[in-house]
């Protein structure tokens, strides 16, 4: 004798029936709808154990023929993380040599860099070094620089102001328009004191202050 | 001898030694078990047949691990219900960006009662009613109704004792039995 247990199942009399429901959802919830093969999608993941038919030992699976990103086989997240990784490293390291090379002089190679470059005035120090935006070595570091004699003679050496040859142009023309240090920059004549200071009468006369002649009765 | 006779801690040592067609038939032997169980967990039959294969590509490569003190097939159960238990913690994410999480996960007592009304649906809110239990019931429940499981591979694979899987099977029974009462089901 059975009894419908409400979900259009029979179940026996002497069971429960809010149990017989619970254990025939149960049941559907965990049934497979159809029969499962995994075998040889599960082969051809993981690609067989092998062994290295030299030495005997086993190979480690992400070496081995057929796992991701090894003989011949598309990449999978492994292989693309590793791309993109050589790629960054690729950009960093042309990033870094087109700094460098942004920081070193450059040799001129034609005419218009030649005019361009500043001359060292006659009478006056090698011009000092532009540090900062350029990130060149300061003048303190330079004094440590003294094992290193190529970048203290490259550091003297005259410098092109700009590559743009107009800017450059125009900042030669100002260059040249600053004057030699030992030289005067003004034809100032030189004027001789009226008085000379060694004898001049530097004391100061007291000063005698009256006293005001108010009359107080007017302001109120 | 045939493969057929073989003892899984057999098959495991042929397939350490590079036996592809020894764990195939460890694979065979125990698929079933491991994707009802895997379903037990996430609900969803293709799911369920991706973290099984997962969990046997992952046991194949920690084959070396094995050291023999459970039952293969408690082994790779336990790697699959790590794994489906992982792939439902992302799926819980994922679906918490679509939709309330708390109409997934506790359906209001109004919209049961509207659906109990139509006795085609009742199976539907029954397994609503399961989804809604806590966790750690609701997974020993299901674990319990595949039949794959003996009480030892339960506790192993949840990792408590037996006694604590046999209540927390026994409780949400209860639960449920509970919660269908008090919306109508009369025994």
């Amino acid at each position: 004798m059975t009894r419908d247990s409400g979900l259009g199942q029979s179940t026996p009399v002497d069971q429960d029936p809010i149990d017989a429901a619970i254990d025939a959802v149960l049941a559907d919830m965990v049934s497979l709808a159809r029969p499962v093969d995994l075998r040889a999608r599960v082969l051809d993941r993981a690609g067989g154990p092998s062994r290295n038919a030299e030495s005997g030992a086993r190979t480690p699976l992400w070496r081995r023929p057929g796992s991701p990103g090894v003989g011949g086989r598309p990449a999978g997240i492994a292989g693309l993380g590793f791309k993109i990784a050589a790629a960054a490293a690729a950009v960093l390291v042309a990033a870094l040599a087109w700094n460098r090379s942004a920081r070193e002089p450059r040799r001129p190679e034609n005419a218009a860099e030649q005019t361009a470059q500043v001359q060292p005035v006659q009478g006056s120090r090698p011009r000092a070094q532009v540090h900062g935006s350029t990130g060149a070595r300061s003048t303190l570091d330079q004094g440590t620089s003294n094992l290193e004699p190529a970048t203290r003679t490259r550091n003297l050496e005259p410098r092109t102001v700009n590559r743009d040859p107009l800017v450059s142009a125009a900042a030669l023309e100002l260059a040249n328009q600053i004057p030699p240090l030992d030289t005067p920059q003004l034809d100032v004549p030189v004027l001789e004191p009226i008085v000379p200071l060694a004898t001049a009468d530097l004391s100061i006369a007291p000063i005698e202050i009256a006293p005001l002649d108010v009359d107080r009765s007017s302001i109120q | 001898m045939s493969i057929d006779r073989v003892s899984d801690r057999e098959l495991v040592e042929r397939a350490r030694g590079g036996d592809a067609a020894a764990f195939g038939e460890l694979v065979e032997r125990h698929q079933q078990a491991v994707v009802r169980a895997a379903l037990a967990v996430l609900g969803d039959p293709a799911d369920a047949e991706d973290v099984a294969q997962d969990a046997f590509v992952l046991a194949f490569r920690r084959l070396e691990s094995f050291r023999g003190d459970a039952s293969f097939k408690t082994w790779v159960l336990t790697i699959a219900w790590h794994e489906a238990l992982n792939r439902r913690r992302s799926l819980v994410r994922r679906l918490a960006r679509l939709v309330r999480l708390d109409d997934l996960v506790d359906p209001p007592a109004a919209r049961a009662h509207d659906v109990i009304l139509e006795r085609t649906e009742h199976a539907s809110h029954i397994r609503r009613l399961v989804r809604a239990l806590p966790r750690r019931y609701r997974d020993a429940l299901l674990l319990a109704a595949t039949g794959e499981c003996t009480v030892e591979d339960m506790a192993a694979v949840l990792g408590v004792p037996a006694g604590t899987v046999k209540w927390r099977v026994h409780r949400a029974r209860a639960m449920l039995r509970a919660q269908l009462r008090e919306l109508g089901y009369e025994a």
